[in-house]
């Protein structure tokens, strides 16, 4: 009787690893086969546009990449946003760090209140502060600029600092004491003892700091409005898509441009994966 | 090497809450200095105002002859060990020793010598390349106390370092730790909620409790003297046995009376003597406490006697060589229950079952007993009165077999009272013969016992020695008089009162120089009191900054507080209006008011009406009314 | 205070007792935070208060150089020889006068008219043609106008710390205390003073790139400016809460209506919306995460990293791709199509609510690696020995999961769980890329099916002009954001305490 209820209890077991199994199977196929036919569809040689109706090319070719690099503006959108995602990558990882330690760290009367404004600020829709921006860029001649799209990026980091300082937190105040006492100022306890810990969350905040402008297409749209020259790629591959005269011809080369700009920022975030997910999950969790 | 005083060190935070107050301590070089209570007693912020980590909200802390109430950590002179070490983990151990040498920008060969011979006092020499990480939790203490003794430190300071450790290590570290004392020879300031490493430790120990200092004592003394209820339960292991009850004085014995469990015993009066009369009368709820140790099993078959009681037995614990006992002195009634246990030690040979009753009798010499409503020992070292009897007849007043005329100040109907004399108030010189029994020294102060007649007197007095015949009378401004516990005479108080707010002037002098008459404007503080102004000099008025800070002193409320000898009738004083003058023989004292307050002005001549009074400003106390902190 | 009935229940209907509170307690956490208000406001005026005392102290107590520095920044400092400071303070006032007479002042006094001409056509005989000549600019009147009062707040911050900087300086003479040197002013900048060398530079970019534009807005929001009123052509000018009224729909044109029921419509898409696209995420999320840490399941890292992958390509790629997968005429319908599995074409992204669904499925496409990574990070916080001894008490896996797992994770994801909500009542991205907001409607002003207030306003302002109402419509998101958050924050706090989770 004992016996036959462990069995009952393995199989039933057995049962459910297989059902896992055969979900996980599933999902993992439907979250790659829409990849998986972005990269098939880019060696698609012949021009049928979007309407085909099979999935494998009758032709395989490189011709969509030569097409995207030769006849396109795509070269130039991806060095503007590589230039765009470096710059901002670092001006904001440094503007986060700072905001993050003097707000987890140093203890001053405005303390509180800037946190809750910075809260306030961020409930305002981002979109609604452009305008605004847009007409101060214009004034300064900083419109369809990059540097005015890397002004706009950046300025507004300071309110990113959230989960950098949840991190910061969690680092012993006593070490800070410590440091104090061996005669380390506020500034040498930053860069000597708390940057070396915070490895994990730099590394984090560079990669969201980095990816962020690739994707980004509300504030580039606008600011780069009428300048091809100044797209970044999401705004340039977005163009296709919306001129009813290219996206036929310029779907095959979507992806194959989509391939190219996932697989830098793909690779990257492979790597640093570990660093990823031990930012979203730290910082989510962290009421 | 450094010697460190607090006088007054509050802490108090924004939203009032007091962590520490009023702590006064004076702590000598190479001092081992204990901090122990339970958490949040404010043991630890102390700690981190002596380290600079905390502010000091008001009142003085010097380390040697500077006082540091401003100065940085790392100027103070002051190294700390914390109680979770608190190493850098990214750096090597011996990067964390040499971390705070090399921010003082020491040559390189200094700070190698000094890492090196610090590891090698320590034990560590062989850990010097590894990262925090890779180490024990004892060998990472041993690298935190090294980073501290690097700094050569005038005084060392440690905030709970062991509790971090299993009970085996904390007991090898403790001894290596007084070792280190021992070998450095510096200040140590140790904070623990452990009492035995407090006893262990310690040359002297703070007992702390609700921000509040307890007890100040050596660990022998605070053992068999201690100051109050909490005290008493917090030094020692197993803890103090409590019990409820009351004190009855018949003749030459007191009754202690173990109240609801129902037990008795009878102690001599002398014993008791210390005891204020109003704990003797059979009703004043007090609470007798006992330590285990002090509690010997009585044989069998002991016959019920005076000191002997009765305990039922619940469990017992069998340490090897002794065995603790629970039980109850409530022998009828639930052997479990909180009111009346007892817990004692014995060895040897008898077998005792729970269930059992056993008799017990107590030590007396150690007994303990406690005011139930304010904690505070009933027998204190140094006794605030003499209770003596005495006969008012005709300006005369007969006490201790002799005769002493009463001063003009003190007015009584004749009759039949009981005296409450001060243990200050005992002068020595003249009046009647009086043999010193015993002298002791007890916190500072002398202390005599005085045989007057077979009856025994305590006195504070410097001048005592012991077998010595004195002749002694009473300092009548301090002396009660009471009838039927109605107070009939009641001592002149011994501070004045005054309100003020510490201001600032603009004084506008002219002065000639050189035949030139120039205008000079100059900025003096002083007190404004009842509206007047009056300047102190640059000693009173930084010693108010240095505890309140500059910016916060200033329109500050202020009571001035200075003895009967700290004010003087004086045409530039205060305005106040005479009321009557006191005359105590030797001494004359006027009594006015001031304001709302009445105060006593020492002076020898008469005054009626209104007079101007001025308090010695050098020399007064100062208290901040709105937070109720002492600043001199 | 024991509440013996409330530890009866087992976690999960203590968790459950504690969420129906949650919402129960909405009405009154909003009233209570409206009610809190009263006593900020005073609290700020006590501040204010402290302002004023200061001054007037400063002003009865100060000597002859304190008073001077009244007008003159920075002199009580320079002569107490507080050189750095007061040089600071001397140079802002110097630049500040100058801003002022040379360029701020001209805009604030047209500020209360915003202009009186715009443009001026004139005949140019040398040119033959008509030139134009450009006077008043209303948006720049109210963008530099705008500016200008934040430098003179700035100013009068600014002048207030040197009065008491100064007073503070004299206090210290009188007291013979020691002021700081340079060297100690410049010193406490790495010390006491960090705060400000670190937080500088950030909050200037803040306030230029996010307050200040915030503010703009807002006040365009009470002016006229759209189509007819574009400036440098045209003035615009104030019309008090004309726009929100046409909003709310008790305008007199005929768009009022219209612009109330878009509004309207929006508005509830964006909260059906915002609610669906956390939630599917997040249980979905979490039971994916789930089956990858059951104890048995092979490959964890595979089957992880697969979904991984899926966030490192760029989210903007994958919506425009699906967006060209699911069109009508797109590979998918094609696919099926051929295959015969349907007969015509399947409106994913053209019918409404087909639209809809189909936003929604996609956003649990994209999604759920998200939230399975963050829920694997918790899952794995999860004391192995809570599980133990649910199995000594006989619980199986479902029950544990419904005693355990699930109060521990609504516990612990709380403040995730609004965020994300707050985050998707803003998202411009998915739905802008994959549908631009489209099914189009004639009965929507500007609107499409599918479109949120953030994308409306994206329309309203890129493609119609419509600034004025554009701007009313961030103000009202700004206020349902704000005070549902606010509120969802608080409540969340007090259940947080309430039920500490072990």
């Amino acid at each position: 009787m004992e016996k036959k209820k462990y069995k009952s209890k393995k199989a039933g077991e057995t049962i459910a690893l297989v059902l896992i199994y055969a979900v996980l199977i599933v999902i993992s196929l439907v979250w790659l086969i829409p990849f998986f036919m972005l990269v098939i569809l880019s060696f698609r040689g012949e021009a049928v546009g979007v309407s085909a109706d099979y999935l494998f090319p009758k032709q395989w070719s490189f011709g969509n990449y030569v097409k995207l690099f030769t006849e396109t503006k795509f070269p130039v959108w991806y060095g503007n946003t590589m230039l765009v995602s470096s710059v901002v990558t670092v001006l904001q990882t440094v503007i986060v760090l700072m905001t993050s330690y003097a707000l987890s760290r140093l203890r001053f009367k405005m303390r509180k209140p800037l946190m809750n404004v910075m809260l306030i600020l961020g409930m305002f829709p981002g979109f609604l502060s452009m305008t605004a921006v847009y007409f101060v860029l214009k004034e300064i001649n900083l419109t369809q600029n990059l540097f005015g799209l890397i002004l706009v990026f950046t300025a507004s980091s300071a309110m990113q600092y959230y989960i950098c300082k949840g991190f910061f937190d969690t680092i012993p105040k006593s070490l800070d004491e410590a440091a104090r006492i061996d005669g380390a100022s506020r500034h040498t306890i930053f860069v000597k003892i708390i940057l070396p810990l915070a490895k994990p969350i730099i590394i984090y905040t560079i990669l969201t700091a980095f990816i962020a402008p690739w994707g980004e297409y509300m504030f580039t749209s606008f600011i780069m409005l009428g300048d091809p020259d100044k797209f970044t790629v999401a705004v340039g591959m977005k163009s296709w898509l919306d001129n009813p005269t290219l996206a036929g011809d310029y779907f095959t080369v979507f992806c194959a441009a989509a391939v190219v700009v996932s697989i830098p920022i793909t690779a990257l975030f492979i790597w640093l994966q570990r660093y990823y997910v031990e930012g979203i999950t730290g910082g989510s969790v962290k009421g | 090497m450094a010697e460190v005083s607090l006088k007054h060190v509050y802490k108090v935070y924004p939203n009032g809450t007091k962590a520490v107050s009023d702590f006064n301590m004076h702590i000598r070089d190479k001092e081992f200095i204990v901090f122990v209570g339970p958490s949040g007693c404010g043991k630890s912020t102390t700690l981190r105002m002596i380290a600079g980590l905390e502010d000091v909200s008001a009142g003085e802390l010097k380390i040697g002859d500077l006082t540091v109430n401003d100065v940085e950590p790392k100027d103070r002179d002051i190294a700390m060990v914390f109680q979770n070490y608190a190493l850098y983990p990214h750096m090597t151990v011996y990067e964390n020793i040499a971390f705070g040498l090399r921010l003082k920008k020491l040559p390189k060969d200094e700070i190698h010598k000094r890492v090196v011979s610090a590891a090698e006092i320590l034990g560590i020499t062989e850990y010097l390349g590894k990262k925090p990480k890779e180490m024990s939790g004892g060998q990472r203490q041993r690298v935190a106390l090294g980073r501290a003794l690097v700094r050569e430190p005038k005084v060392m300071l440690l905030d709970e370092p062991l509790s971090n450790l299993d009970a085996k290590l904390r007991t090898q570290m403790r001894a290596e730790i007084s070792k280190l004392h021992q070998k450095l020879q510096t200040t140590f300031i140790y904070v623990t909620h452990d009492q035995v490493e407090a006893m262990t430790m310690g040359t002297r120990i703070v007992v702390m409790k609700n921000g509040f200092v307890q007890q100040i004592d050596t660990p022998k003394n605070l053992y068999n003297y201690p100051a109050n209820k909490f005290v008493a339960g917090f030094i020692g292991t197993p803890q103090m046995n409590f019990f409820g009850g009351t004190l009855l004085k018949t003749g030459d014995e007191v009754t202690i009376d173990f109240g609801a469990a129902g037990a008795k015993i009878t102690v001599p009066y002398a014993m008791l003597y210390k005891a204020q009369p109003k704990f003797l009368n059979g009703k004043t709820p007090v609470c007798i406490g006992i330590r285990a140790e002090d509690i010997t099993l009585a044989p069998d078959g002991a016959a019920e006697g005076k000191t002997l009681i009765k305990v039922a037995v619940s469990h017992k614990e069998e340490l090897g060589n002794e065995t603790l006992v629970y039980g109850n002195i409530n022998v009828g009634g639930d052997v479990y229950g909180e009111n009346g246990s007892i817990i004692f030690k014995y060895s040897g040979g008898r077998d005792i079952q729970a269930g059992d009753v056993v008799k017990v009798s107590f030590n007396l010499d150690r007994l303990h007993l406690f005011d139930e409503e304010t904690e505070r020992s009933v027998l204190p070292r140094i006794p605030e009165y003499n209770y003596l009897e005495c006969t008012v007849k005709e300006g005369k007043l007969t006490a201790l077999g002799g005769e002493f005329d009463l001063p003009g100040a003190v007015k009584c109907p004749d009759g039949d009272y009981d005296l409450l004399v001060p243990t200050d108030a005992i002068t020595f010189g003249k009046g009647v013969k009086a043999q010193t029994e015993s002298c002791e020294d007890i916190n500072g102060a002398r202390l005599a016992a005085l045989n007057i007649g077979g009856k025994r007197v305590y006195a504070v007095n410097d001048g005592c020695a012991e077998g010595a015949a004195v002749s002694v009378g009473f300092d009548f401004k301090k002396i009660t008089l009471m009838s039927d516990g109605e107070t009939v005479v009641s001592p002149m108080p011994d501070k004045n009162a005054i309100d003020c707010k510490f201001v600032k002037r603009k004084i506008v002098e002219n002065e000639e120089v050189n035949g030139k008459t120039v205008r000079r404007k100059t900025v003096r503080f002083g007190f404004e009191i009842e509206g007047e102004f009056f300047g102190v000099s640059d000693a009173v008025s930084q010693k108010i900054f240095a505890a309140l800070g500059i910016k916060n002193s200033l329109s500050s409320s202020l009571r001035l507080e200075c003895g009967a000898d700290g004010l003087t009738v004086c045409e530039n004083g205060v305005a106040a209006t005479a009321e009557e003058t006191l005359d105590y023989g030797a001494e004359k004292f006027l009594k006015c008011r001031v304001g709302e307050r009445e105060v006593f002005v020492a002076t020898d001549k008469e005054y009626s009406g209104a007079v101007r009074v001025l308090p010695d400003f050098g020399k007064v106390g100062l208290v901040e009314t709105t937070r109720d902190i002492k600043i001199i | 205070m024991v509440d013996l009935e409330y530890l009866k229940k087992s976690p999960f209907e203590k968790f459950w007792f504690n969420f129906v509170n949650f919402f129960k307690g909405l009405p009154s956490g909003i009233a209570s935070f409206f009610k809190a208000i009263p006593k900020k406001l005073y609290k700020l005026w006590l501040a204010f208060a402290g302002i004023f005392l200061t001054v007037g102290r400063a002003a009865k107590d100060g000597d002859w150089k304190t008073r001077a520095s009244f007008g003159i920044m920075g002199f009580g400092l320079l002569a107490r020889k507080q050189y750095l400071r007061g040089a600071v303070y001397l140079l802002f006032e110097v630049l500040f006068i100058l801003y002022m007479s040379f360029f701020g002042w001209k805009y604030l006094v047209k500020m209360g008219s915003l202009g009186e001409i715009a443009c001026v056509e004139e005949w140019d005989d040398a040119l033959g043609s008509f030139t134009y000549k450009f006077y008043d600019n209303s948006l720049l009147i109210l963008l530099y106008s705008l500016l200008t009062l934040f430098i003179a707040a700035a100013f009068v911050y600014v002048w207030y710390q040197n009065v008491k900087g100064s007073l503070i300086s004299q206090e210290f003479t009188e007291a013979h205390a020691a002021l700081p040197t340079v060297k100690d002013d410049l010193r406490s900048y790495a010390n006491e003073n960090y705060h400000k060398s670190l937080l500088s530079v950030p909050m200037l970019g803040l306030v230029v790139f996010t307050v200040l534009p915030i503010f703009f807005m807002v006040f365009i929001a009470f002016t006229n400016y759209d189509k007819a009123h574009m400036p440098p052509q045209e003035l615009f000018s104030w019309v008090g809460v004309d726009n929100f009224v046409t909003l709310l729909g008790g305008g007199v044109s005929a768009n009022s209506k219209i612009f109330a029921y878009t509004f309207g419509e929006v508005l509830l898409w964006t909260i059906v919306w915002a609610f669906f696209a956390t939630f599917t995420n997040y249980i979905l999320g979490m039971i994916v995460a789930i089956m990858i840490n059951k104890k048995g399941v092979k490959f964890k890292k595979l089957w992880r990293t697969v979904l991984v992958i899926t966030i490192a390509v760029p989210q903007f790629v994958s919506l425009m791709f699906m967006s060209q997968l699911l069109a009508d005429q797109g590979l998918i319908n094609n696919l099926l199509l051929k295959w015969g599995l349907i007969d015509k074409a399947v409106p994913f992204l053209t019918d409404g609510t087909f639209a809809r669904v189909t936003i929604i499925i996609v956003n649990v496409w994209i999604g759920i690696p998200y939230s399975m990574l963050i829920c694997t990070g918790i899952l794995m916080n999860i004391p192995e020995d809570l599980y133990e001894s649910a199995r000594i008490d006989g619980a199986g896996p479902v029950r544990a999961y419904m005693k355990i797992t699930l109060p521990y994770m609504l516990h612990v994801t709380t403040p995730y769980l609004i965020t994300q909500f707050i985050g998707n009542l803003n998202n411009f991205n998915v739905i802008f890329l994959l549908t631009g907001g489209n099914p189009s409607t004639l009965d929507m002003q500007f609107a499409g099916k599918t479109d949120l207030l953030i994308t409306w306003l994206y329309k309203l302002t890129v493609s119609e002009s419509q600034y004025g109402i554009a701007s009313v419509i961030g103000i009202f998101t700004f206020i349902i954001v704000a005070v549902l958050s606010l509120v969802l924050y608080n409540r969340s706090k007090s259940v947080k305490n309430e039920e500490e989770f072990m």
